[in-house]
């Protein structure tokens, strides 16, 4: 009975916002594995295609790093703004 | 060799003629020049290398789709980026008219965030996906590599003389004025044929890579 009451109290307490709040980070968290999988496979490209210099390979990997930090960080950012 | 299919340092052996006449040779025994960055089409590239590479095979041509094509994914970034500096000046005169509820501040920060991320994020894969497909033509074999998404990738490898017909299709305004077309390369048997999906110079790319295979025929009789 107790925890049934405590379910009930639960869903009217549970607000349109709150499920926002879900979908944001959740659509948060599936970028930053988006930004992982480019960032590994610029790795592996680089690997493939090492064709300039050291330097322009490096740049294009460093920013998919850049880029997967970014969301990391606009993840954070969410948890704590939301 | 190293493992890698492209080395930067170890360039094999490429025709290294001093006083090469332009107009009495053909186009893969000029002598080489180093690759630009964004290049797009470079005959007899130094610099290059890749692993299956045997001593006396070198690169007569590197290729990648023309520059121009990029325009489009440049052109959607750029809008897509105008989009909320539109918004924030356009908001104001559609909220006297007709109210909005506004999101709390967090949201919209969150949100716009968000957005930008996403658009640096399609502008980067546009980027990639233009810079990492590559085709390589040497003496030898014809190379393709492609990336098509962030999770697939492929590289085909086909030698000369297994190569049974070259063609090129080029139609409409731009693929004229830049002079881009689609190469189709068909090859024996079950080898899967190839094909350079807009590349500069279709026209010479077909040729050379005919006079390739005719060069080859000779040296097998």
């Amino acid at each position: 009975m107790q925890n049934n009451d405590l379910f009930l109290k639960t869903i009217t307490n549970f607000h349109i916002a709150d499920f926002f709040k879900i979908v944001i980070l959740v659509v948060l968290a599936v970028y930053i594995i988006f930004s992982l999988v480019v960032t590994v496979q610029v790795k592996q490209l680089n690997k493939l295609v090492n064709i300039y210099s050291k330097y322009a390979s490096s740049i294009i990997f460093m920013a998919a790093v850049y880029y997967l930090f970014l969301s990391i960080a606009l993840f954070i950012a969410a948890l704590s703004l939301l | 060799m190293a493992n890698d299919i492209f080395i930067g340092t170890d360039v094999p052996s490429q025709p290294q003629e001093e006083n090469v006449d332009p107009k009495t040779v053909a186009p893969w025994e000029r002598p080489g020049k180093r690759l630009p960055l964004f290049a797009h089409y470079c005959i007899q590239p130094k610099g290059i290398s890749f692993t299956t590479q045997e001593p006396d095979e070198y690169i007569v041509l590197f290729l990648r789709r023309h520059i121009v094509t990029n325009l489009s994914w440049v052109t959607i970034t750029i809008l897509l980026n105008l989009i909320p500096v539109l918004i924030f000046f356009v908001y104001p005169v559609i909220d006297q008219f007709l109210p909005i509820p506004s999101l709390p501040a967090g949201y919209l920060i969150v949100f716009f965030l968000f957005y930008y991320l996403a658009v640096a994020g399609y502008a980067f894969l546009q980027f990639i996906s233009w810079f990492y497909n590559v085709g390589i033509i040497s003496n030898k074999r014809v190379v393709d590599i492609d990336f098509k998404d962030i999770m697939y990738r492929e590289i085909a490898f086909v030698r000369i003389n297994e190569v049974v017909d070259v063609e090129f299709h080029g139609g409409g305004f731009l693929h004229g004025l830049f002079d881009y077309g689609d190469v189709f390369v068909q090859t024996q048997g079950i080898k899967p044929n190839f094909e350079f999906q807009k590349i500069p110079h279709p026209d010479d790319v077909t040729d050379i890579l005919l006079d390739l295979k005719g060069k080859q025929k000779n040296a097998e009789q």
